[in-house]
């Protein structure tokens, strides 16, 4: 590699650490499956890299990025099987416009549910924490406390409804 | 969203979405909700965000376990070696010989941080409300014992290569962004991957290919090895066969030898096409099923390109920076061999100048009487003749004068001729930091002398880079500076006595093979000596702390190893 595309692989590196969280934001957004989701991603990382030449530095990297994912979003619907649940063209169209506008305020958000989950109960804490670190975690977490796994399921969608009424009002009092 | 309760459906809706469970009459009614309302859509990406921050908050908070060990040395003599090294992003962490560390640590603190995060997209694939994986999670991952068993100037998007001979992690998506790799499996199947590429590996028996090519060569006992692609479905029959993946998900089955099956879906049916030696198929979204296409042998790569592969070096403490080659593990001809150090054919230097830098001997203890030593006697990689010089665009164009004492570079002997054999045969390594080029300084080397029937030949890139595990952090050592640039050997053994640099910061042996053919010499021919320059195409200039030929017979059969 010479020096010249070395440093291009760095101001890349640097440009989508910063964005990849919402790039990844903006794909699941149109595609609310995780594996569908992580498919395209790691697709559209490979192709941000083999644009990257193409990209005009005085434009915004997530604007420049979201627009090639949009359109490997697109790519990858048409290519899997019908049978997959996935939104039409013209309400992904709408998602994407409306999703860039609002990526921007991202880390806001997370400062925000940082501190509503700090604000929760400490086992309502522990259940979040069981239940994202993975399913083989909250199983056992069901067998150690004795309740159904269905059960836990239910309470940790309770408390993402807290917790997104929680950011909510913290936001809006910003 | 216009009332409270269809605000608490579309939450619903989107608690059934996060868990998967989303009925296609739910599905529509979760598009139709969405469909022109803005708020419904905030609402929507709101919601998204607390999950996708939730995920985030605690994978992140539970990610600080420390970082996995690396595999201990084997011995000279294994074609695969797995060698002892020190973590590159430890070693990154800290700044090298007069240049801007801030650089360096950016860059070492964004790979970290990138191959973190890809770790945690790759892996996050599941069919739960809540998903995550072994090794987001720090529990144990599945064990499904693929090994990268090789590779060439490979390099993994935002990850550092994994060690050769080590298990690759089970459902990781793994973007190779450059050069090759081949995975072995337990069975003894073996998959070469080409960049650009996106796969991971699902099972002991199957690859899962997102994008690029792939050749596999499943052996007796591996028949039913699988590929799978997002449209389709290769399943082994036993035999060689070549699978391409587009960016549209389409794929392209090449059988080489033997059968293979392609599964596909056509219209929601199963369909199955059974392939065999010379025929070729590939997938389509765009026409129905699958349509024959033109047979191409050359899609399958039977072998990655000839290189070194690994090196050994003694340090004073396991893991620690090495000093002393103990053997390098080459490919010539499509074979491993393992060299032993001193079976190395070692050189005696004849000429030494630079260009520009007046900072050339490296080198330990004392300063030698005889600076050439350091590239002649010993074995250590931290000691040698650094900075030689080049010749510049406008000077390459003018003929190369007769007497290489006139040149910029280092001239050399080597103590007895190299015989051109396949592959590379003559390695050369040098020292880098990862604020210099990662890849390696680019060099040129050609004939000592003129010759119409050679040339120079350039080197663009090492084989073992500061991308791969298998450079190893060498010990401190010193950097006397001139008084001038250097015209000559013997101008090299007057260092200026107030100026000498002493590194104790990291810097790793890079290596490179280099092919006598890519000279023009012709097979089996007996080469005397090189003369070697800096390419003079930058500001980083090549810094060779060790010169050996490989030993060859000319006799078919006789194994010099």
């Amino acid at each position: 590699m010479t020096s010249a595309i070395e440093s291009e692989y760095e101001a890349f590196l640097g440009l989508f650490a910063a964005h990849r969280d919402r790039v990844f934001a903006f794909i699941f957004s149109l595609l609310p499956n995780h594996a569908d989701a992580e498919d395209v991603f790691q697709r559209c990382s490979l192709l941000l890299w083999r644009k990257f030449s193409e990209y005009d530095r005085e434009r915004s990297f997530l604007s420049w990025a979201c627009g090639i994912a949009f359109y490997e979003v697109r790519n990858f619907v048409r290519s899997t099987q019908r049978d997959r649940m996935q939104f039409d063209t013209a309400l992904m169209a709408q998602l994407s416009d409306h999703r860039l506008k609002q990526l921007d305020r991202k880390r806001e958000h997370l400062d925000a549910l940082k501190s509503c989950l700090d604000s929760l109960q400490p086992r309502e804490r522990e259940l979040v924490q069981q239940a994202y670190l993975g399913e083989a975690t909250l199983k056992d977490f069901a067998q150690t406390t004795g309740q159904a796994l269905q059960t836990l399921y239910n309470r940790v969608a309770r408390l993402r409804r807290i917790l997104f009424e929680c950011v909510r009002r913290k936001l809006a009092a910003e | 969203m216009s009332s409270t309760s269809s605000h608490s459906e579309l939450l619903s809706l989107l608690d059934a979405a996060l868990a998967e469970t989303l009925t296609p009459a739910q599905h529509e009614r979760l598009q139709s909700l969405l469909r022109d309302d803005a708020g419904a859509q905030t609402d929507y990406f709101d919601y998204l965000d607390v999950h996708l921050g939730l995920k985030q908050l605690v994978l992140s908070a539970d990610s600080e376990a420390g970082e996995p060990s690396l595999a201990a040395g084997l011995p000279c003599g294994q074609a695969i070696p797995e060698l002892a090294t020190s973590s590159l992003a430890h070693r990154v962490s800290r700044r090298g010989w007069g240049a801007v560390a801030a650089l360096g640590l950016a860059v070492a603190l964004t790979g970290t941080f990138m191959a973190g995060s890809l770790c945690w997209r790759g892996d996050a694939a599941g069919t739960q409300p809540v998903v995550a994986t072994a090794s987001q999670t720090g529990t144990s991952p599945e064990k499904i014992a693929v090994r990268l068993s090789q590779m060439s100037k490979a390099e993994f998007f935002g990850e550092l290569i994994p060690p050769i001979a080590s298990e690759l992690t089970p459902h990781h998506s793994y973007a190779l962004i450059k050069g090759t790799v081949e995975l072995t499996y337990p069975s003894g199947a073996q998959a070469t991957i080409q960049a650009p590429a996106v796969f991971s590996i699902d099972s002991p028996e199957s690859l899962r290919l997102k994008i690029g090519g792939c050749s596999v060569h499943a052996p007796d006992g591996a028949q039913g090895f699988q590929v799978m692609t997002p449209r389709s479905q290769i399943v082994d029959l036993g035999t060689r066969f070549f699978v391409g993946v587009d960016d549209l998900g389409q794929s392209e089955l090449q059988v080489i030898e033997g059968a293979a099956r392609l599964q596909t879906q056509d219209s929601g049916q199963d369909v199955e096409k059974t392939l065999l030696a010379g025929e070729a198929l590939r997938d389509q979204t765009t026409v129905r099923g699958t349509q024959a296409i033109q047979f191409d042998a050359g899609r399958y790569i039977s072998r990655l390109p000839d290189r070194v592969i690994s090196y050994e070096a003694s340090s004073d403490q396991p893991g620690g920076p090495v000093r002393d080659l103990r053997s390098v593990t080459v490919q010539r001809g499509g074979k491993s061999f393992c060299y032993a150090a001193e079976d190395l054919i070692g050189i005696e230097v004849l000429h030494f100048a630079g260009s520009e830098s007046n900072r050339n001997v490296a080198w330990m203890g004392e300063f030698p009487s005889r600076p050439a030593e350091t590239l002649e006697r010993d074995f250590a990689l931290n000691t040698g003749l650094l900075n030689p010089g080049g010749r510049t665009a406008e000077e390459r164009n003018r003929p190369v004068p007769d007497d290489f004492r006139t040149r910029p570079g280092i001239a050399f002997r080597f103590r007895q001729p190299v015989i051109n054999g396949p592959g590379p045969d003559v390695v050369l390594f040098e020292l880098q930091s990862p604020v210099y080029p990662i890849e390696g300084d680019r060099f040129r080397v050609g004939p000592l002398a003129a010759d119409a029937t050679l040339h120079d030949h350039l080197v663009t890139c090492f084989d073992i880079t500061l991308r791969s595990r298998n450079a190893m952090m060498v010990q401190p050592f010193q950097l006397s500076h001139l008084s001038r640039v250097p015209q000559s050997l013997e101008e090299l053994s007057h260092p200026d006595q107030e100026l000498q640099t002493h590194f104790s910061l990291d810097f790793s042996a890079l290596a490179v093979g280099i092919d006598l053919s890519d000279l023009g010499y012709s097979e089996n021919a007996a080469v005397t000596g090189l003369f070697i320059e800096d390419a003079h195409d930058d500001d980083n200039i090549v810094d060779p702390v060790l010169i050996g030929g490989f030993p060859w017979s000319a006799t078919p059969g006789k194994d010099v190893r």
